[in-house]
């Protein structure tokens, strides 16, 4: 069986904005190959601009982040050996991956900071954003600018994550959400580490999950995303529902209803709102051979933004028990079906070989054969064939889209003033 | 469309500080009776401030201090359902005892993470009695004391100016003042609004009416009480 993974993101302006202030936040993927094998790997980046006065140019600041992000993480990715290979071991893949990881994030800061300063020369900053700063641009123009980044990488049953600022990386394994990515006790009271201060790279924090992990679901957010909730446990929640609507409606209907979501959260919790959602699914190898990728995983960054609902809708976690009953029998009959799959998996001396991806004009999103037969894979219900959002408009991988949400929908605002840890 | 995934949503809390002198000196020149009577009519503008508001829900404490400091509103309460009890003048102006309980409800927990910045109004009208300095250092040594927005209201002329502009901590603002009960509800209100406003980051409240501005010089017909 292969593990493959499908993305879709949106993004949406928060209603604390004053009016002619943007959307801060970005998000972007592309898919790229890697090794002989040409085993695809999703790449997605995700910023947030900090939203005070002194950030006048932290809606580009996102855009460039995320940029720099993909860029530096499709580099670290061709580097990676690992990756293109299935004879090596997990603790030699997990040590490559986290070494990707932290070149991706040191290259991804260095490219973001000469963007930066391109921009700036193509772009010298307005007597009225010297104003908004209180004139301290040409001191520092880093800050002016000031963005966290995340950014994940997904092949085959591999994550890696790394994180730089505040945001949510959420993961979803054997029905239950995590936070993979250690914490940063400096970021309470809406203080946030930053590209734009002097040592960032050393504020990065890593994760790299592994087969053993069994991750079906990850979450990547903005914090403006937490921040509307009415609750702090609201992970558990969103995962299990996400996972639901995906494996009920399929992933157009994901791409199609997210917009909406966020727009509910952005519009009560004040903030920016940037959501990217990642899906395994297991296919047969040999389905695979004959559906390679063909164009990254899609990002519904600029789909169509579905009606705004009523705040008071009700939580699709509140649905009762009988979801949650069908869960657990579900479970009950994944472990059933997993062991004897495992077993038989164990019976056998070596790997099975997955042959590389062949080109082919069906449209999927990144699958990567899988060192080892997963068992849960048998036991799960059929998932709906994934079908990107009609929103897609990269091209062939390797590509890149970078999305920030709409930029004058009219809201007034300012979002959530973000405070840099260091510079204030 | 479907349902939107996970638990309920919220407007963010902002958590609105009233610290009021309670010193001996109020209780001279009806100071504090008129300062009663501005709190009750400035609660109906923070409860229509937070109504008002699409993300953030105003939720308001008090406390007063004279000798020592003691909360008078400890629970965060929705101004609109808020009955406010008389604040009574007696003791010194232990203004660092009220920073050190304020300090103590802006640590982590019990301030929730997804919370908008504090605000804080201080209503004075003398100079503090005892370690103020040293315990307003420390609370903007908290992230979220460093984080609040906050202004103060000098009432007469013997208040301590230099500390309440250290209090506010923004050399651009400077605090307003109260010759009268009337520029008291108006130098209130717009304190109010105005840390209201920047911790929600809602545009400016905009400039203090002059008639509250610390370069006030009251204009013929106009009383100075205090």
């Amino acid at each position: 069986m292969t593990a493959t993974w499908t993305a879709t993101a949106a993004s949406e302006r928060g209603s604390a904005h004053t009016e002619g202030v943007g959307n801060q936040d970005a998000v972007g993927s592309r898919t790229v190959t890697v090794g002989a094998a040409a085993t695809p790997v999703l790449l997605v980046a995700v910023s947030d601009g900090h939203g005070g006065r002194r950030y006048v140019r932290s809606q580009a600041g996102s855009r460039l982040a995320v940029a720099a992000g993909l860029d530096a993480l499709e580099n670290a990715v061709r580097s990676c050996d690992v990756l293109g290979r299935h004879d090596a071991s997990a603790a030699t893949r997990r040590g490559e991956l986290d070494t990707a990881l932290r070149a991706a994030a040191a290259d991804a800061t260095q490219r973001w900071r000469v963007a930066v300063l391109a921009h700036l020369a193509a772009t010298p900053f307005s007597e009225a954003e010297r104003v908004s700063a209180g004139n301290a641009l040409d001191r520092d123009p880093l800050t002016a600018y000031g963005s966290t980044l995340l950014f994940c990488l997904a092949s085959g049953d591999w994550l890696g994550f790394a994180q730089l600022g505040d945001g949510d990386v959420v993961v979803r394994a054997r029905g239950s959400s995590r936070s993979p990515v250690p914490g940063d006790e400096r970021l309470v009271a809406g203080a946030t580490t930053s590209l734009c201060l002097p040592d960032p790279v050393s504020d990065f924090r890593y994760a790299v999950l592994a087969p053993e992990d069994d991750i079906d679901l990850v979450l990547l957010a903005t914090d403006g995303y937490g921040n509307a909730f009415a609750s702090d446990q609201w992970r558990d929640d969103v995962v299990a529902d996400i996972g639901a609507h995906v494996e009920r409606n399929g992933h157009p209907s994901l791409a199609a209803e997210l917009p909406g979501w966020l727009s509910d959260s952005a519009r009560i919790g004040g903030d920016d709102v940037t959501v990217a959602v990642l899906v395994r699914q297991r296919t047969q190898a040999a389905t695979m051979a004959t559906a390679p990728l063909q164009r990254p995983a899609a990002l519904g960054g600029t789909a169509p933004v579905a009606p705004t609902l009523p705040a008071s809708r009700p939580s699709a976690s509140r649905r009762g028990n009988r979801r949650t009953k069908v869960f657990f029998a579900m479970i009950i009959a994944g472990v059933v079906l997993g062991v004897a799959a495992a077993l038989a998996a164990l019976s056998r001396s070596d790997p099975p070989v997955v042959p590389p991806p062949k080109p082919s004009q069906t449209v999927e999103p990144s699958q990567v054969p899988s060192p080892l037969p997963r068992s849960r894979s048998a036991a799960q219900p059929p998932v709906p064939k994934p079908v990107p959002p009609p929103t897609i408009t990269v091209p062939a991988v390797p590509s890149q889209r970078v999305s920030q949400g709409p930029a004058s929908r009219g809201a007034p605002s300012g979002s959530a003033t973000q405070v840099v840890v260091g510079p204030r | 469309m479907s349902e939107r995934p996970g638990a309920e949503l919220a407007r963010r809390p902002l958590h609105f500080f009233l610290v009021a002198d309670c010193s001996g000196s109020m209780a001279a020149a009806g100071k504090m009776a008129a300062l009663n009577t501005a709190i009750r009519e400035v609660l109906p503008h923070l409860a229509e401030t937070s109504t008002r508001n699409p993300h953030a829900q105003v939720l308001v404490r008090a406390i007063r201090f004279g000798t020592g400091a003691a909360w008078h509103i400890e629970d965060p309460t929705d101004p609109e359902t808020l009955a406010w009890q008389d604040l009574r003048a007696a003791g010194y102006t232990d203004l660092g005892a009220a920073i050190a309980l304020m300090r103590a409800a802006l640590t982590v927990p019990p301030m929730e993470e997804r919370a908008l910045a504090p605000a804080i109004v201080l209503v004075s009208d003398g100079q503090p009695t005892d370690d103020f300095d040293e315990e307003l250092d420390a609370l903007l040594a908290l992230p979220w004391g460093a984080r609040s927005v906050r202004m103060a209201v000098a009432i007469g002329h013997d208040a301590d100016y230099d500390s309440l502009s250290r209090f506010i901590g923004n050399p651009l603002l400077e605090p307003v003042t109260a010759a009268n009960p009337e520029q008291l509800v108006h130098a209130l209100r717009w304190a109010s609004t105005h840390v209201s406003r920047a911790a929600s980051t809602l545009a400016p409240a905009g400039p203090p009416p002059a008639m509250i501005a610390t370069a006030y010089t009251p204009r013929a017909g106009e009383e100075a009480v205090w």
